[in-house]
């Protein structure tokens, strides 16, 4: 055993996360003194025709949107001329009007890392189908915390094929056996990060795997799949209900990969799924 | 250099890091990076290992498992961010992560 010690580097670069507004629990902007709050997710009377967003908390009531160009990434048109650019999301932070914005950090990877390579802050300016594939629960060489019913990580367009859409999206097999899909309605006014995806490295980890199936690739390539961030952490389903509607889960049959060998430590005791109660059922 | 004192370290931890959504077990990602947050609910000291309470989910169905790593060595703690670059063995939810042989990957990463 190697000599140890402790360094504590305090304040260094690297999330962030104390000093990260966005992290406030349900934290909501407080409407400037003197002027009505506009109603959430709703128009609003400003420049923009928005007025409160309720995935980042942006106020949208005098915001300039401007046309907004996907550049490479793969998004129908129906979808793109739906979206405004509130603002890109650079390393130097987000827009000041945005009050619960996840930090840039958490959505934009470096090389290898997943997720998205760039992002662009974008507001929808109608209602919008939204999709999602996840895990019912965990499965053999899983994580005891695959991929739940309300992550992060959406889709503008419907998945098809569970190959394509790993390899589109760079999806590790450990993270998400896409045994669900998830279909909701994003309130047109909502702002969402959205940005092609990033290349993954490393995708060879599944715990309690005696042998992980041959045929799980190990790394993904970036593709100009575009991926659509929502914050939905420590969400209460009636404050996701106010920019997802009408969600609707079905099974996503069909394997993907040969059967991985039994394991004798299996984690098939791990409770699955996340049990959220369906947000936007009250609209 | 002495060993690092366990208790000395999860007062540390404790401290500098609230949450994290990356968590990498020898230079693999066990959970996709930030799809889900996990809050670090509790932290001690217990024998040889350093053990760590995540909970995540949404409120109406929190879901918490311990992450435990035996014989930490050479650790780095700093805002938002946990480096462990040695371990016997590391066990998250039920699974058992024992060292790659050959691995230049620290141990357990959390930020």
């Amino acid at each position: 055993m190697p000599t140890s010690t402790i360094r504590a580097v305090a304040f260094l670069a690297v999330a962030g996360l104390a000093a990260a507004p966005g992290f406030a629990r349900d934290q909501q902007p407080k409407p400037k003194s003197g002027k009505p709050s506009a109603p959430p997710g709703g128009a609003g009377t400003g420049g923009s025709g928005f007025g409160q967003d309720q995935n980042y908390g942006c106020d949208l009531s005098h915001a300039t949107l401007t046309a907004w160009k996907p550049g490479g990434s793969v998004v129908p048109a129906s979808v793109a001329s739906k979206l405004k650019l509130l603002a890109t999301y650079s390393a130097s932070g987000g827009p000041s009007v945005c009050k619960n914005l996840t930090p840039r950090n958490y959505i934009v990877s470096p090389d290898g890392g997943g997720n998205i390579k760039t992002a662009d802050l974008v507001v929808a300016t109608q209602d919008l189908p939204i999709y999602r594939a996840y895990s019912k629960k965990p499965f053999t060489c899983s994580g005891a915390a695959p991929a739940a019913q309300y992550g992060a990580w959406w889709s503008f367009q419907s998945p098809k094929s569970k190959h394509d859409y790993r390899v589109r999206n760079a999806v590790c097999p450990s993270w998400n056996d896409f045994s669900m899909k998830e279909t909701c309605t994003l309130k047109k006014g909502t702002v969402v990060a959205v940005g092609p995806t990033q290349s993954k490295t490393r995708c060879d980890l599944g715990p309690n795997c005696a042998a992980k199936p041959a045929d799980w690739p190990v790394d993904y390539k970036a593709s100009n799949e575009l991926q659509v961030h929502l914050n939905l952490r420590s969400r209460l389903a009636a404050d996701i209900g106010k920019f997802l509607t009408n969600c609707k889960t079905s099974a996503w049959p069909g394997a993907e990969f040969k059967p991985a060998p039994t394991s004798s430590t299996g984690n098939a005791h791990a409770p699955g799924g996340s049990g959220r109660p369906r947000p936007g059922t009250t609209h | 250099m002495k060993k690092p004192a366990l208790k000395e370290l999860a007062n540390a931890v404790r401290s500098d890091l609230k949450e994290c959504g990356t968590i990498q077990i020898w230079g693999g990602d066990v959970v996709r990076p930030n799809d889900e947050i996990f809050d670090i609910v509790h932290v001690a000291a217990t024998g040889p290992a350093l053990e760590l309470k995540l909970s995540w989910g949404p409120p109406e169905s929190k879901r918490e498992e311990i992450l435990r790593i035996d014989d930490p060595g050479e650790v780095e703690v700093s805002k938002g961010s946990l480096i462990i670059k040695y371990a016997s063995h590391i066990r998250w939810a039920g699974g058992d992560f024992p060292p790659h042989a050959g691995s230049s990957d620290p141990a357990l990463l959390l930020r």
